[in-house]
């Protein structure tokens, strides 16, 4: 097949032509121009993560990443690669932490993501080890930006993203609470006894044509053009 | 279909759908569906109005939100699901896995506050959505194949190891309980050979189970349950952290005769057969006859396509009844939390 962009897209809004299911050329641009574009994903439930150093992993699209609450109660979020040889920092589903240790060369993070120390950077017996301007700060996981909403927590890749709520607008917002309206967040005060705490999960694989996320919408074009 | 049939969302409920201004983001709601005579669906299966459940408690909604909206589903683009189908309330991530599959992260919701009532109703209801859902179908063009779930927190059993000596002999928790009964059953007396009678009636108990499921006689699995009893299929993850929703949830018999009703009548899947491979139980002490049993099931396709479908452990509590034993719990454990959709036949 031709190039993404010499891609004709049927008039109208009635049909959806099979490239948009089977290209993975298209597959890609969707990671990067949706899923890492400016919009807001969902990460997990508030309760999850009740204590500093909670975090679990999960993804944004196809990118796999941490959410944590940090020492100051604020929650933060990163990639889960290592800024070093791009291994999954994060190995696990969830647990609880005081930093984030690579398992492969043991560069530490901390529970915001930033690099903190790296072994042997000064190398061995005088051999080896990082340049004298290695700047720690400059290298590390990209950063998410994380919004919480009715006991949910999202998260963002792009600093074009409106602040959560608005980009939702109110007539979404409305319904959303509508259902998780009462759940309390983290700090839920006394009166507030309806937490939501999860009953269950399971991931169910569908192997047959891939579910775009345009198609839960309605039937506009998936789109690269969005946003 | 069977939401058509049993009126949780029909054409002819009101309702409708909002989009956000951006586009981005819509909320569609079913209203409560019209009662009485309904010719939206004449003519078709969905208007078979012979259908009944035998636990009708799967249906019917709590009044917990103060309006008339029974079912809705909204989406946060690009990834994001929200449902409320009557009270099952869930979240679906979509995880984009490849051009040629999608994975759906479901997270059941339940408030602290649910009575137990409203508790129950949920775990119910949560058997009308999700992978093994009553009303899910599965497109025939699969041709696609699934790689082998990755395994969590699975449980070995049988087989003891031999240093466990340190127990009383008579402890029916001993792994290697089972091996030595049958070791012993020449030269048995009375009290051990009941052990391991025990153990050849769980064991012809489990060749019918599996002969009901892989041999197409659906409608005599229900049998082999008290009338009161628990069926749940779940993953070891969930088992571990207490959580009660899983992918199958059934709180008496009636509930699976409903599930073999809605698999000859109203899902719509590849065609497919099973295959149980069901190991030696571990007996556990208790008031009834407890036992532990892993189990792998093989899934054959209408296109000859063989994958390793399942694997877990039994979790049972079984009873004398009516000349014969009989499940008043079977917890279907698995090992792995990620099921190809969709879960038709039960495990």
């Amino acid at each position: 097949m031709d190039a993404v962009a010499d891609r004709i897209w049927p008039p109208g809004l009635t049909r959806i032509p099979y490239w948009v299911y089977t290209d993975p050329d298209v597959l890609a641009l969707e990671q990067k121009r949706i899923f890492e574009g400016p919009v807001w994903s969902f990460l997990c439930l508030e309760t999850e993560l009740a204590q500093v150093g909670d975090y679990r992993t999960t993804f944004i699209g196809a990118m796999p990443v941490v959410v944590v609450r940090a020492e100051d109660g604020e929650l933060a979020g990163f990639e889960n690669r290592c800024a070093h040889r791009g291994a999954l920092i994060c190995l696990d589903d969830g647990g609880s932490v005081k930093d984030f240790q690579c398992v492969y060369h043991a560069w530490r993070y901390d529970l915001r993501g930033n690099l903190r120390s790296i072994a042997f950077a000064r190398g061995v017996n005088g051999r080896g080890g990082m340049p004298a301007g290695f700047d720690m700060s400059q290298h590390g996981p990209r950063k998410l930006r994380v919004a919480t909403f009715c006991g949910m927590v999202f998260a963002s890749l792009s600093p074009d993203a409106p602040e959560f709520e608005a980009w939702l607008g109110p007539e979404i917002v409305a319904r959303v609470r509508r259902v998780l309206g009462a759940t309390a967040g983290w700090r839920s005060s006394a009166g507030s006894p309806r937490r939501c705490p999860t009953i269950g999960n399971c991931i169910s694989r569908t192997c047959a044509t891939r579910i775009t996320p345009a198609c839960c919408i309605c039937s506009s074009p998936p789109s690269a053009s969005r946003g | 279909m069977f939401f058509a049939t049993f009126r949780i969302t029909r054409l002819s409920s009101g309702g409708g759908v909002l989009v956000s201004a951006t586009g981005e983001h819509h909320a569609s709601a079913t209203l409560a569906p019209p009662q009485g005579k309904d010719p939206t669906y004449e003519g078709l299966r969905s208007d078979d109005e012979s259908f009944r459940l035998a636990d009708p408690r799967l249906l019917g909604m709590h009044d917990e939100f103060h309006d008339d909206i029974q079912l809705q589903i909204l989406s946060i683009f690009p990834g994001f699901i929200l449902q409320q189908v009557h009270n099952a309330l869930a979240i679906r991530q979509i995880v984009p896995r490849g051009v040629d599959a999608t994975d759906l992260h479901w997270t059941y919701l339940g408030f602290v506050d649910d009575t137990a009532d409203l508790r129950a109703h949920r775990l119910r209801q949560n058997n009308l959505v999700g992978p093994a859902a009553m009303c899910r179908w599965r497109t025939a063009a699969s041709a696609a194949s699934c790689s082998a779930a990755s395994r969590r927190g699975g449980r070995v059993v049988g087989g003891g190891d031999g240093r466990r000596g340190r127990r009383d002999a008579g402890d029916a928790c001993d792994r290697g309980l089972g091996a030595r009964l049958l070791e012993s059953l020449p030269h048995a007396h009375g009290a051990v050979m009941s052990g391991a009678e025990t153990l050849f009636r769980l064991a012809a108990l489990n060749s019918d189970y599996a002969s009901c499921l892989d041999a197409d006689r659906l409608e005599a699995w229900p049998d082999l349950f008290l009338e009161s009893c628990l069926y749940r299929i779940t993953s070891a993850d969930n088992q571990r952290r207490g959580y009660a929703a899983g992918l199958v949830y059934a709180d008496s018999r009636a509930m699976l005769v409903d599930r073999v009703a809605a698999l000859r009548q109203a899902n719509i899947y590849e065609r497919q057969a099973y295959r149980h491979i069901i190991g030696m139980p571990a007996l556990r002490p208790g008031e009834d006859i407890t036992a532990e049993t892993p189990f792998l099931v093989v899934r054959a396709m209408r296109d000859g396509r063989m994958d390793l479908f399942a694997a877990g452990v039994y979790l049972d509590r079984v009873r004398e009844a009516g000349g014969g034993l009989r499940f008043a719990e079977r917890i279907v454990v698995c090992d792995s939390s990620r099921i190809d959709t969709l879960l038709a036949i039960p495990l």
